[in-house]
């Protein structure tokens, strides 16, 4: 357990060092794109480098940067004027919550899907839901996104098309909760839908595997009922690849939240990301690349903490 | 993901017959041809990529006769242009034949590349066996927990000269390359233990020969479906980094999205139409991913790569 806790650390460190290395190996630097500007003369360039501490030797720039992260000082944000770790704390929070709707969502539905499909086979819904399925993972989600907010939103005004909430409440709490979830729904949906059909395509296959094996049969000579047998016995073998999947799914996840909150102006990491993009903010993408990385490890981490829970096999 | 037992149980076939059992949709049990049946999909495959590749000759308009100010800018579609065109009256049929071409350009040279360092790499491991394997897979596993996705976008978007459709390739192929070499570790150890494999050496086969004219032969199904389906998702990796603002500079459909994106409310063909024809290239790719495999190996369909 611990050394998986150390493998989880040492994959983060190693994200952020080949990011820092990457960046700082491209040509050009937070400034350069300030070098066109008539207004800003050479000396002053050269002052501001010289005070970020870009004119240091590369390594000593790397020590400073990497262990300053590791006390959670991820430098100062240009376009924000902020430090970096403040940038994201204000963004996290929105993220997270539309990934976790998401992810509750899509592997609920996802497994009950999958479940569905892994012991009908054969049957026409089940061929038809499979095809579906298919269709669904070859979507990019921004592009669904992008066409549930054209219909639903823009062209007949079911749901919002930006933001978190508006004034369109009555005060009380729940109105409040209800307004979140109306501005929730369409990019919750757009993640959901997929992640689904991601989910079940795994599932269904786990599934297909586990009831050809040899316990299914005891059960049904034992007499269990076979939806008993769908969804207890077998259902619970079946799972347990997908909590493996669904540690690895977290990073996807986190970029497909990033993707569609742009569209839909979420206040999360992925309003502010294209900005920082546009603006070649270094230290907040560094920034951003190094949350990501940590919540990588954590996924497959906890995945891998429930996983041995779950399976009495794997326990010692 | 599990050891490719079934598969090489599969092709244990190889030396009584060419048949192996598959369950049939409906129940009963029919018998097809290991070897035969997925010429029809691989062929579909390269006809359809050929197609896309060479579309762009044969586009209705010129992209280079663009005008900024003119009457026929940001129009709906019409007969005389299928998709509209674009705020600088560029033909949005033209523009997603040629985006088709370099996105599919950008998925097939990576996907070729990271075929050629996994397989290599993986090969290597495997035949080496001992502590070089445990150490050169460990390097593999690390690298695999790394988010990709993040480091490639961190870096396409703060180099200052946007990368050309090539460094592109190259710098999606040697990202993407572990998963690969797992992948092939896992086949590769598993067809070593082969009796076959054991009475090649007794007959002094280089090591070498061994790998391209006994190993190799084996391993082209799963490097089919590995190709397949990695070329759709690289597509999709192209087409999310475009789409942030990132990508590479040539025009490919992710920047078709990306340019439209602002004003799509009103335009809404320069979001459905760039958008549809990356469907229709991934779902084409994951459809013949999904035949080649259910014809190769259809007891173990989840070792493999899937979406």
């Amino acid at each position: 357990m611990l050394a998986r806790l150390l493998q989880g650390v040492a994959v983060v460190l190693f994200a952020a060092s080949i990011t820092f290395f990457l960046i700082k190996a491209l040509p050009g630097d937070q400034f350069s794109e300030r070098s066109t500007n008539p207004n800003i003369s050479a000396e002053t360039l050269a002052r501001f480098r010289a005070r970020s501490g870009n004119d240091e030797p590369l390594l000593a720039q790397y020590w400073i940067w990497i262990s300053s992260a590791a006390q959670g000082d991820l430098n100062r944000s240009d376009i924000f004027n902020k430090p970096v770790a403040r940038v994201i704390g204000q963004h996290l929070p929105a993220t997270l919550q539309l990934m976790s709707l998401a992810f509750v969502a899509s592997m609920v539905g996802g497994i009950a899907l999958g479940t569905w499909q892994g012991t009908a086979t054969g049957s026409r819904a089940e061929r038809l839901s499979g095809a579906v399925s298919l269709a669904l993972v070859s979507i990019p989600e921004f592009w669904l996104a992008m066409i549930l907010l054209l219909v639903f939103a823009i062209n007949v005004h079911w749901f919002p098309t930006q933001g978190m909430s508006n004034l369109n409440h009555d005060g009380t709490v729940v109105g409040i909760i209800l307004n979140r979830l109306h501005h929730l729904f369409l990019p919750w949906l757009s993640l959901t839908l997929l992640d689904i059909a991601v989910i079940s395509r795994y599932h269904r296959a786990a599934m297909r595997d586990v009831m050809g094996q040899q316990f299914l049969r005891t059960a049904r000579a034992k007499g269990v009922p076979e939806h008993h047998i769908k969804w207890k016995h077998a259902l619970r073998v079946a799972v347990l690849p997908i909590i493996t999947i669904a540690g690895l799914y977290f990073p996807a996840l986190f970029v497909g939240a990033v993707l569609i909150e742009q569209l839909f102006s979420w206040p999360g990491i992925g309003s502010v990301l294209p900005q920082a993009i546009a603006s070649r903010d270094y230290f907040l993408v560094a920034g951003i690349v190094v949350v990501g990385s940590a919540m990588t490890a954590t996924g497959s981490f906890l995945a891998d903490v429930t996983r041995e829970r779950l399976d009495p096999r794997l326990r010692r | 993901m599990s050891r490719a037992s079934g598969w090489t149980r599969g092709s244990a076939a190889d030396a009584s017959s060419l048949a192996v059992t598959v369950a049939g949709t409906d129940g009963n049990v029919r018998v097809t041809s290991e070897r035969t049946n997925w010429h029809r999909p691989v062929a579909l495959l390269l006809l359809f990529m050929g197609l896309v590749l060479i579309a762009p000759s044969f586009a209705p308009y010129d992209l280079a006769q663009q005008t900024t100010v003119s009457a026929t800018k940001n129009q709906a579609p019409s007969l005389l242009h299928p998709m509209g065109t674009d705020a600088t009256d560029r033909d949005v049929f033209t523009l997603v034949l040629r985006g088709a071409q370099i996105s599919l350009s950008i998925g097939l040279g990576s996907v070729s590349i990271a075929l050629l360092i996994g397989a290599a790499y993986g090969a290597l491991a495997a035949m080496l066996g001992g502590w070089r394997e445990t150490l050169l897979m460990r390097i593999t596993d690390v690298s695999l927990a790394v988010p990709r996705f993040l480091i490639l976008l961190a870096v396409t978007s703060i180099s200052v000269k946007a990368f050309t459709s090539l460094q592109l390739m190259l710098l999606i192929g040697c990202t993407g390359w572990f998963g690969m070499a797992r992948l092939m570790r896992g086949e590769v150890s598993a067809l070593l233990q082969r009796d076959w494999v054991l009475a090649a050496q007794a007959t002094g086969v280089h090591r070498l020969r061994l790998a391209v004219h006994h190993l190799f032969p084996h391993l082209v199904p799963m490097l089919l479906v590995f190709t397949t389906i990695g070329i759709g998702h690289t597509i999709v990796l192209e087409a999310a980094l475009a789409f942030l603002g990132a990508g590479g500079s040539g025009a490919s459909l992710g920047f078709l999205l990306h340019s439209g994106s602002s004003i799509f409310a009103s335009t809404w063909w320069l979001a459905v139409f760039p958008g549809l024809a990356i469907v229709l290239l991934v779902f084409a790719c994951n459809a013949l991913g999904d035949a080649l495999r259910d014809v190769f190996s259809p007891e173990q369909v989840h070792s493999w790569p899937t979406t």
